[in-house]
């Protein structure tokens, strides 16, 4: 410090001694040819981080509602005349009566809505004429809340659907629950009818 | 001597006592001025400019530094500087940098910083890396020196891995390594649905997620060797929603009967032990209090809401007293960050916002406004916060400064992001 105020005093005094009371700006020579190299080691780490592997996927895993195993039945979805809670669902034709309809429930709710009751009913007489058959039971949700929280209350979606088929004589072994919280939206719009469509307990007939 | 106008005004009262709060007065004072120059033999390269993006974004995030615009600053790497014109425009610290790119894809940047107040260089560095891709954590090495110079709070979080999953399409998601502005990524786990990442300990070297296998099986990675191990399964559901300080012990969340509760996990014993017990939902349980008692989220009063418990006391007690949807909380200490839903505003429609509480006083702070903001994760220091941000169609990475009341958003290109953990 003391070294470079002394060079600043003496280039100072020079400059005024050659040009009168003229000011000029006063340029330091700081080089420093030592350098000292320092590697980042978070990004060092990066060079032996391993390539992508693939998470095995299991047979039961699907997409867009059609699973891997050829024999199993979808549950359809909704015809446009269905409106449940003033809210208009899904305009995708339904399949025969044969198959296994979604069970939409409220928002934030696992609880079985009144106006599901019928289709429930319905669900469990196809089941059982399915005895021999098992039941893959989805639990999903819509967009809103965090995801552990979603994944929890589409797994108590699915719960209160298993819960009941077994009450009604279904038998529970047959029955495998998951729940794929918001990873499995039908629709991605910002509207009450996509939320509607989301929050939603899918079933599969696996054979 | 460094004349620093550096003054903060922070007054932190001593959170141990009783009825303490942490409260953020003022912040005032001017933070040392601050020039980066993108030295002339750059010759305004693609690299060089987003070197300057970068370094100039971390030197803003740190909260410390009063970034000097004037883009007329020329100036070449090896010349002298003009000490005097510099102060008089109030600069206080000069940085200029080259960058040497290499056929071979590798990168090198050359820094030099002055202390223009004591008139004197302080360093001339090199940071190397063998991919140029990954400048971004140059730049942070590069802005945590800086810092360190100034003996500023520490901002080495800033060198940390970012783990976190992105939903893809239905039903598929990867797990993404990257800094934590999201300019550097790097995809680890592809194929399925992978999802809820969790270092597995400080020093990152593994982190568990689950994989939907044939049931959810919580998987632990070694990031180095590619090593997996499936730790267990559950029907239903699992996620590790925290690690103890140690590694030794994790916060699951699994279902054996459906039943979504909080276990304790033994990582040497390999036991399990169930923490909770509700008919209901209980999740996301974190340690808090030197991981003796948790904090979890239940909607044992009929929404969620967060709560906490010993793990080996049976009794629970509500942790927060506002809102009414809190559904998803982290911890650092005696602190606890969780997400609320907001009813409609004059600021947004259904919003869910950040809140900052004390388990030891009445203490809480509004973090956020607009959007819905979810997922937050102290960082290990406890000073900043990293959330997950959905807004306006757009998916986004946010840190807190939570000393310094700022907020900062780094969007995510693609896919939505599922959750995060660093």
């Amino acid at each position: 410090m003391k070294k470079h105020v002394g060079t600043i005093s003496l280039g100072l005094s020079l400059v005024l001694g050659m040009s009168g009371c003229s000011q000029k700006s006063i340029e330091k020579d700081l080089r420093d040819d030592s350098s000292e190299v320092v590697s980042s080691s978070a990004e060092s780490k990066l060079n032996t981080i391993m390539a992508p592997v693939a998470s095995t996927v299991g047979v039961m895993s699907g997409r867009d509602g059609v699973n891997s195993n050829k024999n199993s039945r979808i549950s359809s979805q909704v015809t446009s005349s269905d409106v449940v809670n003033g809210v208009v669902l899904s305009d995708i034709k339904m399949d025969d009566m044969n198959s296994l309809q979604s069970v939409y429930f409220s928002f934030d709710r696992f609880e079985i809505r009144e106006d599901m009751i019928n289709r429930v009913n319905n669900n469990v007489e196809i089941a059982k004429s399915y005895p021999s058959s098992s039941i893959k039971i989805e639990g999903n949700c819509d967009e809103w809340g965090t995801d552990e929280y979603n994944y929890a209350l589409g797994l108590k979606r699915a719960k209160t659907v298993r819960d009941n088929f077994v009450a009604n004589g279904v038998d529970g072994n047959s029955l495998m629950l998951i729940s794929y919280g918001e990873s499995n939206p039908v629709c991605t719009d910002k509207s009450e009818t996509c939320w509607q469509n989301n929050r939603r307990v899918d079933l599969r007939i696996i054979d | 001597m460094f004349r620093l106008l550096l003054s903060y005004i922070l007054i932190i009262t001593n959170l141990f006592a009783i009825d303490a709060t942490m409260e953020i007065i003022k912040q005032s004072g001017s933070k040392p001025k601050i020039a980066v120059v993108n030295s002339l033999d750059n010759k305004n390269s693609d690299i060089s400019k987003k070197v300057y993006k970068a370094l100039e974004a971390d030197l803003r995030v740190s909260g410390h530094f009063d970034i000097f615009k004037d883009t007329l600053i020329k100036d070449s790497f090896d010349s002298s500087i003009d000490i005097l014109n510099l102060s008089k425009k109030g600069i206080d610290l000069y940085v200029k940098y080259k960058t040497v790119q290499n056929s071979n894809k590798s990168l090198k940047i050359l820094v030099k910083l002055f202390d223009i107040n004591s008139q004197e260089q302080i360093f001339s560095k090199e940071y190397t890396t063998s991919d140029i891709d990954r400048y971004p954590f140059l730049s942070h090495k590069i802005a945590i020196e800086l810092n360190g110079y100034l003996k500023a709070p520490s901002i080495d979080w800033m060198e940390r891995f970012i783990i976190f999953s992105r939903y893809i399409t239905p039903r598929e998601s990867e797990i993404v390594i990257a800094d934590y502005t999201l300019a550097y990524q790097k995809t680890i786990v592809r194929g399925g649905l992978n999802i809820f990442p969790k270092w597995a300990d400080k020093y990152q070297n593994a982190f568990y997620y689950t994989a939907y296998l044939d049931k959810p099986t919580l998987v632990k990675v070694d990031i180095y060797t590619g090593q997996r191990e499936n730790i267990l399964s559950s029907e239903g559901m699992l996620v590790c929603s925290d690690v103890s300080s140690d590694g030794s012990k994790l916060l699951l969340t699994k279902s054996p009967n459906y039943q979504p509760d909080i276990y304790l996990y033994n990582t040497k014993t390999k036991n399990s032990k169930r923490v909770t017990s509700y008919k209901g939902i209980d999740v996301s349980g974190h340690f808090i209090e030197n991981d003796s008692r948790v904090a979890f989220v239940s909607d044992r009063l009929g929404y969620p809401n967060i709560f906490g418990k010993s793990i080996d006391s049976p009794s629970v007690e509500r942790l927060v007293y506002h809102g009414k949807n809190n559904n998803s909380c982290t911890t650092h200490g005696n602190y606890i960050a969780y997400t609320s839903r907001d009813s409609d505003n004059e600021f947004a429609r259904n919003s869910f916002n950040l809140y900052l509480i004390s388990t030891t006083s009445d203490y809480i702070r509004k973090l956020s406004s607009v959007g819905v903001n979810q997922f937050p994760k102290f960082s290990q220091d406890g000073e900043s916060l990293l959330f997950i941000k959905q807004y306006k169609g757009e998916s986004s990475l946010g840190i807190i400064r939570i000393y310094y009341n700022k907020s900062f958003l780094f969007p995510l290109s693609r896919g939505k992001i599922q959750s995060i953990d660093w």
